[in-house]
């Protein structure tokens, strides 16, 4: 955990004189006339104007770009981080909340490197003791294990009251992700869907077809992926070439693909003993035992898969988008494209990873805390966050795909952002996947047939589900 | 014999009891806040539906009564008895073996005696990476190793039948302790009962079973128990090298308490995990106890 002074710099001046083109005591004209003397305010500008104001039911009022109410007093704030440009992205979007309300003092509790549900404990710790922070970074079911153990507010007072926010902005995926018992429970914050990284140069020497042609033109099926990572594996021991490379942590990928699922959204039948998720955890395990296209468990120790893929020694590698960046700036070597994930019969899909923001019931200042969490989700936040992941706003995204300097990779990431799906987030969830770690352990070791194994989830699953 | 005295006598007792619990009442009143209440509390919570960000449902014998169907319970409590009959066996071959070696009287002998403890003092985390390094399936020092006497490189961690003796094989790390203990042993041997062993014609073997060992029973007893209770506990190794895995090979009891404690929102079940370790651990500690009145011999006699 680390607490961090904010940082001031020009783009303080910046929304300063946004608040006053806002209030109509500048013209759009002279904003920009004299953004661009500040040499860093165009680019803010531009982020700034490109957030539309919707729903605003006063002149000048923009969804995230400015306060809807001074707000005063001390917050805090706790999120896990990726080291580097996460981290600062996330400071810089606290730093420029601080700018606008310079009344609020935010503490800043960042655990780097880790995982949302390694922020479990901590919280659980924070609010037994009695010092909750007022908002946390939540993702993907963390958000509804608090939300049903009663230690979130509910935000839809907060967003029917704030002519600010226009929750209709979010995509209907991330506008349903943090929705437990019909109630929001946070505001989105990035998305991210998964696709495949892929080695251009080395589908260039094998003479193969490009997957990003083949994925445009509908073609990139399981059996051309199969073929292709086939063709791309080559060597044996240390010294081996995988054409492929994936994670087990995010095996629910290969349920999806096959159109496949692991629960229903009803949260009472389990799916995950049907012919598709079996077939799907079936496909991905036969890549690592039958086909040997992909490393197991054990070639993998020791050797961080970012860094197998980023030395050649994997051709595709198959991860979610928040990764595309460090590729594109860190990879010189070879043609580093990107392409979705083989369609199988879920068609153009996967699994989705969304992150938001949420106010703690025990928060001392919610109102301050609201504001905060707006900004950090609203536009002007969505775009500072873009740098590192992929917004969950319609009008974001559109910005994003138009002006990020990695929006070709990006496509197809986006693209199937429209399909993406997850497991149910519910006070279960973490039985649930733990549940589904444990269980298709035996599968991907080659121990077990995926029928059976996910038989024996099944049974867990309904014994959890059943109470 | 009756204690009399006049009254200036007892008042004077009075009042160095009194001093005495005054100087006491620190350190009473922190095993009563710190482990006493702490205890007593998760207790109470073994008999409750407690999630921790909700308060406690009693529900009586619920948690316990689920014990006996929860597949992952006796798995885990499998995995640790498992793991403690290997780790306990390496730890009191190699400790006594070490110490044997180093109550040689030769010259530099403290110099081996440090090094042979200080491994046992690096923290656990280091200790952790260290092996994770060595035992590497791709390239590690444990394969290389093998490599060179033409055994096939091994998974070792990643193996579901090779990942329990790896973590117990890892128990060598700490042996300095119980190296240190059986060396004070060792030394309290009158060097009398191995001169008349000599004269009725004993080997050096026969030395070692008929005087050595009985003569350090008893701290062999004090290393077992240590060395149960310490093996039975184990979490940080797979906590920090295969959070339980591959599978639910490693998953020891004290990380499946952990899981359902904090990850899992399950603090009442957790707690009465807790106290059933608890009655496990007293079981076997009693049992060694027992047993070793068979093969423990006391100076004094102790019983």
């Amino acid at each position: 955990m680390s607490r961090i002074k904010p940082v001031f710099d020009r783009d303080r001046e910046s929304y300063q004189l946004m608040e006053k083109m806002l209030r109509g005591e500048l013209s759009r004209r002279e904003f920009l006339a004299r953004t661009s003397v500040l040499a860093a305010g165009v680019p803010v500008a531009g982020a700034l104007l490109s957030s539309p104001a919707r729903g605003a039911s006063r002149p000048g009022a923009g969804a995230g770009g400015r306060s809807h109410a001074a707000v005063s007093g001390a917050i805090s704030t706790i999120a896990n981080t990726g080291a580097g440009a996460e981290s600062a992205a996330w400071n810089k979007r606290i730093d420029d909340f601080i700018a606008l309300n310079p009344d609020v003092t935010v503490e800043r509790i960042e655990q780097v490197g880790q995982t949302f549900y390694a922020l479990l404990p901590t919280v659980q710790t924070m609010i037994a003791g009695g010092t909750a922070p007022d908002t946390l970074r939540v993702g993907n079911y963390s958000a509804a294990l608090f939300a049903t153990r009663d230690a979130l507010l509910p935000l839809d007072d907060f967003i029917k009251n704030d002519p600010d926010v226009d929750f209709d902005d979010f995509y209907q995926g991330a506008q349903d992700a943090f929705k437990v018992d019909g109630k929001i429970y946070a505001l989105p914050e990035n998305g991210e869907s998964y696709g495949i990284n892929y080695n251009a140069t080395a589908f260039q020497e094998k003479g193969l077809p490009d997957p990003r042609e083949q994925w445009d033109a509908g073609e990139w099926t399981q059996d051309a992926f199969l073929a292709a990572a086939k063709a791309l594996t080559e060597g044996e021991g240390p010294e081996k070439k995988f054409g492929f490379l994936y994670e087990t942590w995010n095996s629910e990928n290969w349920i999806f693909f096959q159109g496949g699922k692991v629960l229903d959204d009803d949260l009472t039948t389990v799916r995950i003993d049907e012919d598709p998720a079996i077939a799907g955890l079936r496909y991905a395990a036969d890549l690592v035992n039958v086909h040997g296209v992909a490393p197991n468990a054990a070639e993998l120790a020791g050797r961080p898969p970012v860094d197998l893929f980023q030395n050649g020694i994997a051709r595709m590698y198959m991860l979610g988008g928040w990764y595309i960046a460090n590729f594109v700036e860190g990879i010189k070597d070879w043609e580093y494209k990107t392409v979705g994930a083989p369609i199988g019969p879920g068609g153009k899909t996967s699994k989705l990873e969304i992150s938001g923001y949420a106010i703690t019931k025990d928060s001392k200042n919610p109102e301050a805390a609201w504001e905060f969490i707006k900004y950090i989700t609203g536009p002007a936040g969505q775009k500072t966050w873009s740098t590192v992941g992929t917004p969950t706003r319609n009008s974001s995204l559109a910005d994003f795909i138009a002006t990020s300097p990695y929006a070709e990779w990006f496509k197809p990431f986006v693209e199937v952002l429209t399909n993406v799906q997850h497991t149910p987030f519910f006070g279960k969830s973490a039985e649930i996947a733990d549940a589904l770690a444990r269980g298709q352990d035996p599968i991907f070791l080659g121990q077990a047939d995926a029928a059976d194994a996910c038989k024996a989830m099944a049974e867990e699953m309904r014994a959890i589900l059943a109470g | 014999m009756t204690t009399t005295g006049s009254p200036g006598r007892s008042s004077l007792r009075r009042r160095e009891a009194l001093w005495g619990y005054f100087f006491l009442a620190p350190f009473i009143a922190g095993v009563l806040i710190w482990q006493a209440f702490p205890l007593l509390l998760s207790l109470y919570h073994s008999f409750t539906d407690y999630e921790v960000l909700t308060p406690p449902k009693w529900v009586g014998l619920r948690n316990y009564e689920r014990m006996i169907g929860d597949q992952l319970f006796w798995t885990s409590l499998a995995n640790t008895i498992i793991y403690t009959v290997m780790s306990v066996a390496i730890f009191m071959v190699f400790a006594l073996g070490g110490a044997l070696l180093l109550n040689a009287k030769v010259r530099g002998i403290r110099i081996f005696r440090v090094v042979t403890y200080l491994p046992s003092q690096l923290p656990i985390v280091a200790s952790a990476f260290i092996f994770l390094w060595i035992f590497e399936p791709n390239f590690g020092v444990a394969n290389y190793l093998l490599s060179l006497i033409g055994i096939e490189p091994q998974r070792w961690l990643f193996d579901p039948v090779l990942a329990k003796p790896t973590l117990a094989i890892m128990g060598i790390w700490g042996i300095g302790t119980g190296i240190i203990i059986f060396l004070a042993g060792l030394q309290g041997v009158p060097e009398s009962l191995y001169d008349a062993a000599k004269v009725d014609g004993a080997n050096a073997t026969r030395q070692f079973l008929h005087v050595t060992l009985p003569m350090i029973s008893p701290v062999l007893l004090f290393n077992l128990i240590i060395a149960i209770i310490g093996s039975f506990q184990v979490f940080d190794l797979a906590y920090l090298m295969t959070k339980g895995g591959p599978g639910t090979e490693t998953l020891f009891y004290v990380l499946y308490i952990f899981r359902n404690a904090f990850e899992l929102f399950k603090m009442g079940y957790a707690s009465a995990l807790a106290w059933v370790f608890f009655l496990v651990v007293l079981l076997l500690t009693f049992l060694n106890f027992r047993l070793s009145r068979r093969w423990v011999h006391y100076e004094v006699d102790v019983r």
